[in-house]
């Protein structure tokens, strides 16, 4: 089958056993790759499952754009049934996981159960053993790497969890390539839970293309038309650090616990500091020429880190009001060995720097630390125990949902989170289609299904009319990359035409279809992660894509957005606007006919078999 | 009085489709931040991330000078207006 390995290889960690199964041209057909296998993965196979338990899986897929040579073409997607939310979860990473395993063969790996010790895969080929783990248990993320890696050579690929992983923590991240991470949704705490520390990946195969020529003549126009942009010297020296300021400049930027999208300290932490302070290379993923990746040393600490990328710098930085970019790389630095997601960190954190500011909660909460904006040592402190689940980092793991309902006294209203995922790095009181692309996206509040604040910009940051076809439009779009298995970056940022990945389709698997059949696939995979929520969440509907209160109630006080919030009847017309073009009921559930006409039948029997819908 | 100053302004990514055009040659009466050399050539400062004169990244604040090139970096280049 052109542009896949063929096989996906099966663990079961409580045997310790593990087999390959051929890839069935059906999945691939309808589901293309990546973050297409998981979801059908996910439904099909974790009916009712404790999200840490041995009935959940974890699914590490690649694409049919990964591993042959295109720009940017290696993108890894980890997907479980999130222990944050209770969804489908999914997060992916960059860096060379996903060439490397279909040069060994695999279009994805699926593990289940759980071992009783700790383990790592070992995958060289067709070579596989789950091998023990117990030296690397409790070592840093990328500590533990970097001991494979001396153990192993330099050429296996390799996935780690670290002590937040271990622990169960939900919000828990993999890390991959010495400091990138599949960061969301707690997939780190669903391998965690299976004990598994780590994967090493090797491959020596090749895979099959439909039209070498063809490749290379679009490979190579595309990696001109990016060498030629005149926007590549920005990416290269300052990556997607350069977001900061501008985001702070029209009202997005995350701050003091999404209280303002205005950050007074924001000089300190923006794009040339920390250019001139901490930066000392550029870092590419997989056949990449934007190198958007930095890589940075705190002297003053004696530590490296890569990064901090936009939404490590705005959530720790500005949603904590920590205002030296030394300390936002210091923090990053502990997250990535502690293996927790910078977003959520920063997002859990500076919700308790609030509440602890407000007095919901006091030092006998603490354990005697005075957490408030802008301390660093708080934010260490905090992160540490979150990771090690001491003290007050019991309630903090479960993620701010869950704080909130412990501490209670009317911090739900500033939880951040949408469906039990902490908010990403986008302040959207002033962007109704931001904030329709929050409530809507299919794992909880993150960005990457739809980024539409330019688009608010552009057709007017009051306006509500129009937003939710856009909302639609992007979800389809932005998430087929993930299918492909291709970095979504030189499309988003540098511009790239997408008729370059509409031609490198038959290049690569010699099938005609069309980029709206494409984009369909993508719509399929939209609509079946809503279903499954459907089944998997008592009562699932229009209630959990609300934002928290402070969005709705609350005018923004400082900066761009100054006197901006989104009322509630305007958060009801984006809704029933988005929910009657995607043919989803007034609840938001998708209807019989919507599903069947995407080809998910059997979706649609099962959820009126199950009284959800009619 | 004084010359008047030229600069030739490139438009990245959705800032051409937006605009209508990849490139604006403009001619000012006096110097002008680059916030509003991007109205000039039809863009919202909004949605420029970054501007380059000559290579080098410069402030929003900078008024680029006689025969300057100036690169406006969109937020977003591709599927975002």
């Amino acid at each position: 089958m052109n542009g896949y390995a063929g096989s996906i290889l099966r663990v079961d960690l409580s045997k310790g056993t593990a087999w390959s199964e051929p890839l069935d041209a059906k999945l691939a057909e309808d589901y293309i790759g990546g973050r297409g296998f998981a979801a059908r993965i996910i439904y099909d196979e974790t009916k009712g499952a404790d999200p840490l338990g041995p009935e959940n899986r974890l699914v590490l897929a690649s694409g049919p754009f990964a591993g042959v040579f295109l720009p940017a073409g290696s993108k890894a997607t980890f997907a479980a049934k999130s222990p944050a939310t209770g969804l489908y979860g999914d997060a992916n990473v960059g860096g060379h996981l996903a060439a490397e395993l279909k040069y060994a063969g695999y279009d994805a790996i699926v593990f289940q159960g759980a071992a009783e010790h700790p383990v790592y895969l070992h995958v060289d080929d067709d070579k596989v053993e789950v091998r023990d783990a117990s030296a690397l248990w409790g070592q840093g993320a990328i500590q533990a790497e970097v001991a494979l890696k001396e153990n192993l050579g330099e050429d296996f690929q390799i996935a780690t969890i670290g002590p937040a992983g271990e622990n169960l923590v939900k919000f828990a991240c993999i890390s991959h390539d010495i400091g990138r991470q599949a960061g969301r949704t707690g997939v780190g705490a669903v391998m965690g839970s299976k004990k598994l520390k780590a994967i090493a990946v090797r491959g020596s195969k090749s895979v099959p293309v439909a039209d070498v020529e063809a490749l290379k003549r679009v490979g190579r126009e595309m990696f001109l038309k990016i060498k030629h942009d005149p926007a590549l010297d920005v990416w290269h020296k300052y990556g997607l650090g350069s977001v900061c300021t501008w985001a702070n400049s029209i009202g997005a930027f995350p701050t003091r616990n999404f209280s303002s999208g205005y950050f007074e300290g924001i000089e300190g932490i923006d794009h040339h500091h920390m250019r001139e302070r901490i930066i000392v290379g550029n870092k590419a993923c997989f056949a990449c020429p934007m190198a958007c990746g930095k890589f940075s040393r705190v002297k003053e600490r004696g530590v490296w880190v890569e990064g901090p990328e936009y939404e490590t710098t705005a959530l720790i930085g500005g949603n904590c009001a920590i205002d030296r970019i030394e300390d936002v790389a210091y923090a990053n630095y502990l997250c990535d060995e502690l293996g927790l997601d910078t977003i959520s960190a920063g997002n859990v954190i500076g919700f308790t720097m609030e509440c602890f500011e407000k007095g919901v909660i006091d030092a006998s909460q603490t354990g005697g630390l005075a957490v408030r904006f802008g301390d660093v040592e708080a934010f260490a402190a905090l992160a540490n125990r979150i990771a090690r689940r001491e003290g007050i980092g019991a309630v903090l793991a479960d993620g701010v949902r869950h704080a909130a309902a412990v501490w209670g006294k009317g911090s739900e209203a500033y939880a951040i989170q949408i469906k039990g995922l902490e908010w990403s790095g986008y302040e959207s009181r002033g962007a109704p289609a931001m904030m329709l692309a929050y409530m809507t996206a299919d794992i909880g509040a993150h960005h990457n299904r739809a980024w539409a604040i330019t688009f608010d910009i552009a057709q007017g940051r009051e306006k509500v009319e129009g937003k939710a076809a856009k909302v639609i439009e992007l979800q389809h779009i932005r998430p087929l990359f993930d299918l492909l298995a291709a970095c979504r970056l030189p499309w988003v940022e540098m511009g790239l035409d997408l008729k370059y990945y509409a031609e490198l389709w038959p290049a690569v698997t010699g099938q005609d279809r069309s980029w709206e059949d494409l984009l369909r696939a993508s719509e399929r995979v939209y609509n079946l992660n809503r279903a499954y929520a459907a089944r998997e969440v008592p009562g699932f509907g229009r209630e959990h894509d609300y934002p928290p209160e402070r969005f709705s109630t609350t005018p923004v006080p400082t900066g761009a957005t100054q006197g901006h919030y989104i009322d509630r009847q305007k958060l009801d017309e984006l809704l029933d606007d988005y929910y009657g073009l995607r043919g989803w009921d007034a609840r938001g559930l998708p209807q019989a006919a919507t599903l069947r006409g995407l080809g998910l039948g059997d979706v649609a029997a099962e959820l009126v078999a199950l009284g959800r819908i009619d | 009085m004084a010359a008047s100053i030229r600069l030739r302004v490139k438009l990245g990514g959705n800032l051409a489709t937006l605009a209508g055009k990849a490139q604006a040659d403009l001619e000012l009466a006096e110097p002008l931040p680059l916030r509003e050399v991007a109205q000039r050539a039809g863009v919202s400062p909004q949605l420029v991330m970054l501007y380059a004169v000559n290579g080098t990244v410069r402030p929003a604040e900078y008024c680029p000078g006689e025969g300057d090139e100036v690169l406006l970096v969109p937020a977003v280049a591709g599927g975002g207006i």
